[in-house]
C-alpha cells in the first residue's frame, strides 16, 4: 500500500479523500492555490504545496505543477477528486510518465469515454442502449438533415462536454442553426474543442446513474443506482438512492448494462455510467464519468463501503474485496448540496466570508464539508460549501431526517440554498417520488411570504440584538462559549450612558 | 445580590421590512426577558444570547432559534429563523431622526425645531420675526461628522432663536421656536 498520496483537489472532496487516506495510515499531501492557503484541506493535511495564483488554470489545472508537487514531497500516487484534472487523460499519462500512480482509470479508458460520440459508438457496439442521434460530430451543413431524421425536439451537445456546458435544446428546425453555433462557441471555450453532436431529446427524462468499480484483475461490479433528477440549470442539487423509477428487475438490468459498459473499456477504479430513463422506463446510456462523483456518499450510505478506500486499494493493485452477490443496498439515502448561492435570484453565486456555521448531527447524518466558520468562499471556484447526507430505513424517514438536519444547519455571512432545499424536499412531487429533471423548472418553489409570527419574532429579536449591541458594550457580545452565562438586562449602567454621551460630545467638538 | 432592573427604561426603534415601517419599543425586564411592542402589539420574549448573534428565544413555552448578523449596508441586519432569512433595517431613535433631518423631513412638534441628536450648531439660517414655510431650512447641526439641515415642520413665524453658531446641543433640545 502507498505511504503517501497527494490530493490534486480542494474543497469538500479534498477533505473527503484526505479523511480516508488518514484512516488507511497513508500520509495525505494537499496542494493549494494562493487563495486557499487557509482552506480546510490544507489545515487537515500532513504536507501542503502551493501551486500558484488563485485562477485554476495557474494552479489546480497545471499538470506540471501538480506532478512536481508529488515528486517533491515523495508521494507515490495522486488522487484527482472530481472536476479539475480528474478526467484528463493527459494528466493520467503525465502521472505514469513521472512514475506516479494515478488513482483512477487508465488514460485509454478516459479517452474512450471522454469523447462523447466515440463513447456512444463503442457502447452501441457493446450492446448498450443509447439515445438515438448522430453517429459522430456533425458539420453545420448536415445538422438539419440529422435532426430531421431523428425527429424534433433534439439536443445539440458538445462532443467533449459534460455538466450542461455546450448544450442546447431545440424544438423547431428554424432554431437549429443558432443552437449549433451557440453550442459550438460554448464548447470551444469550455473544452477547447467545438465539435458537437445531435441527440434525440427524451421527454419526461429522469437522470439515473449506476456506480461501477473495476480492478486490474478483470473484476467489475456495480454498486446500484443514484437518482439525480433534481437539477437546476443542468446541475444536480439533490440525489438519492434507490431511485423511485426502478424496480428490482430494472435495477438488475441497468446494473448489468453498466458493468458491460465498463468492461468495454477495461475500466479500472470507480466510475459512473449515466443513463436517461424516459417516461416509459426505457433507459439509455448517456455518458460515463471516469472519476468519483460528487454524490458518491449516498451509495456509501446504503452499501456500507468506502468508495475512496476502494479506489486507493484498487489503484495499488488489490482485487475488489467482494463479489457482486455480496452487495445488497439497505435503506434509503439522500444528499443535498449546500451551495453559496441565492435561489431567489436565479441561483446567483454568493461568495463571501462564512461568519458562522453550525453543522447538524444526530442519527443517520453525515456532513462532508470543505469550509469552516471564518473561511472565505471565493469567486475562483465552485460555490459548493458542503454536502449534507442522510440515511434512513425508508425513503419517508430519510426525507424527514434530511428536513430535520437542514433545520439544524445554519450558515451565516453568505447567501445559501438551505431553505430552498427544504422547499424541494417538501414539494408534493418530490415526496411522491414521481418527478423528472423538470421538477425545479415547474415552479411552486418560490420563497413563500413570511408568517405574521415569523415577522414579529424577527423584528423583536433584531431590536433586542440592536439594543444589546449598543448598551452592553462587549458584555452583550459574547465571544465564545465561556461568555454565554446569564446576563442582567439593561447592561448599560447610567454611568456608562453618561460617559457615552460625553464621548459623543467630545467627538463633535473636536 | 440582585441588581436593580431598569424596568422603566423603554428603547424605541424603527424596523423597516420591505416597504413597511414598524414602530418597536423594548422594555428590558428581568434576566433575559424583554417586553417588545411591535406597532402596539406586546410580546414577552426570553431571549438568551448563546453565541455571537445567536439567540435561543422562548415565547411562552415556544422555543425558537434566531440568528442575527449585520449586513454590509449600515443599519441592515439579516435575521434567520429555521433556515429562512429576512433582511431588515433597524434604526434607533437618533438614527431615525438623523435620517429624517437629512431627508429634510419634519422633526417633532408644535412648529418648533428640535435637535434630533446631540451635536454642534454650525449655521443658523433665520432670525426672530422671520416668516418661514414648511420645509424651509432653519438650523444646520453637525453630528457624527455630518451636517444636518433641520427644517421647519410647518408654516409660521420665528418667535425665538435659542442657539448660536458653535453651541453644543442636546438631543431633543429646542433650537428655534416657530409658531
Amino acid at each position: 500500500m502507498f505511504r503517501k498520496v497527494l490530493i490534486a483537489n480542494r474543497g469538500e472532496i479534498a477533505v473527503r479523500v484526505l479523511r480516508t487516506l488518514r484512516e488507511m495510515g497513508i500520509s495525505p499531501v494537499a496542494v493549494y492555490s494562493e487563495a486557499d492557503r487557509a482552506a480546510l484541506h490544507v489545515r487537515y493535511a500532513d504536507e501542503a504545496v502551493c501551486l500558484g495564483p488563485a485562477p485554476s488554470r495557474e494552479s489546480y489545472l497545471d499538470i506540471q505543477k501538480v506532478v512536481d508537487a508529488a515528486l517533491r514531497t515523495g508521494a507515490e500516487a495522486i488522487h484527482p477528486g472530481y472536476g479539475f484534472l480528474s478526467e484528463r487523460a493527459d494528466f493520467a499519462r503525465a502521472c505514469a510518465d513521472a512514475g506516479l500512480v494515478f488513482i483512477g482509470p487508465s488514460a485509454a479508458a478516459i479517452d474512450a469515454m471522454g469523447e462523447k460520440t466515440g463513447a456512444r459508438a463503442r457502447m452501441r457496439k457493446a450492446g448498450v442502449p443509447i439515445v438515438p442521434g448522430s453517429d459522430g460530430p456533425v458539420r453545420d451543413d448536415e445538422a438539419a438533415k440529422v435532426a430531421a431524421r431523428i425527429g424534433y425536439p433534439v439536443l445539440v451537445k458538445a462532443a467533449a462536454g459534460g455538466g450542461g456546458k455546450g448544450m442546447r435544446f431545440v424544438e423547431k428546425p428554424e432554431d437549429l442553426g443558432r443552437a449549433v453555433a451557440g453550442a459550438r462557441r460554448e464548447a470551444g471555450s469550455a473544452f477547447g474543442d467545438d465539435a458537437v453532436y445531435i441527440e434525440k431529446y427524451v421527454t419526461g427524462p429522469r437522470h439515473v446513474e449506476v456506480q461501477v468499480l473495476g480492478d486490474r484483475h478483470g473484476n467489475v461490479v456495480h454498486l446500484f443506482e443514484r437518482e439525480c433528477s433534481v437539477q437546476r440549470r443542468h446541475q444536480k442539487i439533490i440525489e438519492e438512492t434507490p431511485s423511485c423509477a426502478l424496480d428490482g428487475a430494472m435495477r438488475a438490468r441497468m446494473g448489468e448494462v453498466a458493468v458491460r459498459a465498463a468492461r468495454a473499456v477495461d475500466y479500472e477504479g470507480a466510475g459512473t455510467i449515466e443513463f436517461l430513463v424516459d417516461a416509459d422506463r426505457n433507459f439509455y446510456f448517456l455518458e460515463m464519468n471516469t472519476r468519483l462523483q460528487v454524490e458518491h456518499p449516498v451509495t456509501e450510505m446504503v452499501t456500507g463501503v468506502d468508495l475512496v478506500r476502494l479506489q486507493v486499494e484498487v489503484a495499488a493493485g488489490a482485487p475488489i474485496p467482494f463479489r457482486q452477490e455480496d452487495l445488497s443496498p439497505r435503506g434509503h439515502a439522500i444528499e443535498c448540496r449546500i451551495y453559496a448561492e441565492d435561489p431567489d435570484r436565479n441561483f446567483l453565486p454568493a461568495p463571501g466570508r462564512i461568519r458562522d456555521l453550525r453543522i447538524p448531527g444526530g442519527i443517520g447524518v453525515r456532513f462532508d464539508l470543505g469550509v469552516y466558520a471564518g473561511a472565505e468562499v471565493t469567486v475562483h471556484y465552485d460555490p459548493l460549501i458542503g454536502k449534507l447526507i442522510v440515511w434512513g430505513e425508508t425513503r419517508e424517514i430519510a426525507i424527514a431526517r434530511m428536513r430535520r438536519a437542514l433545520g439544524e444547519l445554519v450558515v451565516k455571512g453568505i447567501r445559501n440554498n438551505v431553505a430552498f432545499l427544504d422547499r424541494v424536499l417538501a414539494h408534493p412531487r418530490f415526496v411522491s417520488g414521481d418527478y423528472d429533471t423538470h421538477l425545479l423548472a415547474q415552479g411552486g418553489l418560490a420563497k413563500p411570504p413570511e408568517t405574521a409570527e415569523e415577522r414579529d419574532l424577527a423584528i423583536a429579536v433584531a431590536a433586542i440584538d440592536a439594543w444589546l449591541a449598543s448598551n452592553g458594550d462587549g458584555a452583550a457580545r459574547p465571544s465564545g462559549p465561556a461568555a454565554q452565562g446569564p446576563r442582567v438586562a439593561g447592561g448599560a449602567s447610567p454611568w456608562r450612558l453618561v460617559s457615552r454621551m460625553r464621548a459623543l460630545r467630545r467627538g463633535v467638538r473636536s | 445580590v440582585r441588581r436593580p432592573v431598569e424596568t422603566a427604561r423603554t428603547i424605541r426603534y424603527e424596523v423597516r421590512w420591505g416597504g413597511a415601517r414598524h414602530a418597536v419599543e423594548i422594555q428590558p425586564l428581568e434576566g433575559n426577558t424583554y417586553r417588545v411592542y411591535i406597532d402596539g402589539r406586546a410580546l414577552v420574549l426570553d431571549a438568551r444570547q448563546v453565541g455571537v448573534g445567536v439567540y435561543s428565544v422562548l415565547a411562552g413555552p415556544e422555543v425558537h432559534e434566531v440568528d442575527v448578523e449585520p449586513l454590509s449596508a449600515e443599519d441592515a441586519v439579516r435575521v434567520q429563523i429555521g433556515g429562512r432569512a429576512f433582511d431588515v433595517e433597524i434604526l434607533d431613535e437618533r438614527k431615525r431622526r438623523m435620517q429624517l433631518a437629512r431627508a429634510g423631513g419634519a422633526v417633532a412638534g408644535e412648529g418648533s425645531v428640535h435637535a434630533p441628536m446631540p451635536g454642534k450648531v454650525v449655521k443658523v439660517l433665520v432670525q426672530a420675526g422671520d416668516k418661514v414655510r414648511a420645509g424651509q431650512g432653519i438650523v444646520v447641526v453637525e453630528a457624527m461628522k455630518m451636517e444636518n439641515e433641520l427644517r421647519a415642520p410647518s408654516d409660521g413665524t420665528v418667535r425665538e432663536v435659542r442657539v448660536s453658531v458653535g453651541q453644543a446641543v442636546e438631543i431633543r433640545e429646542t433650537l428655534v421656536v416657530v409658531e
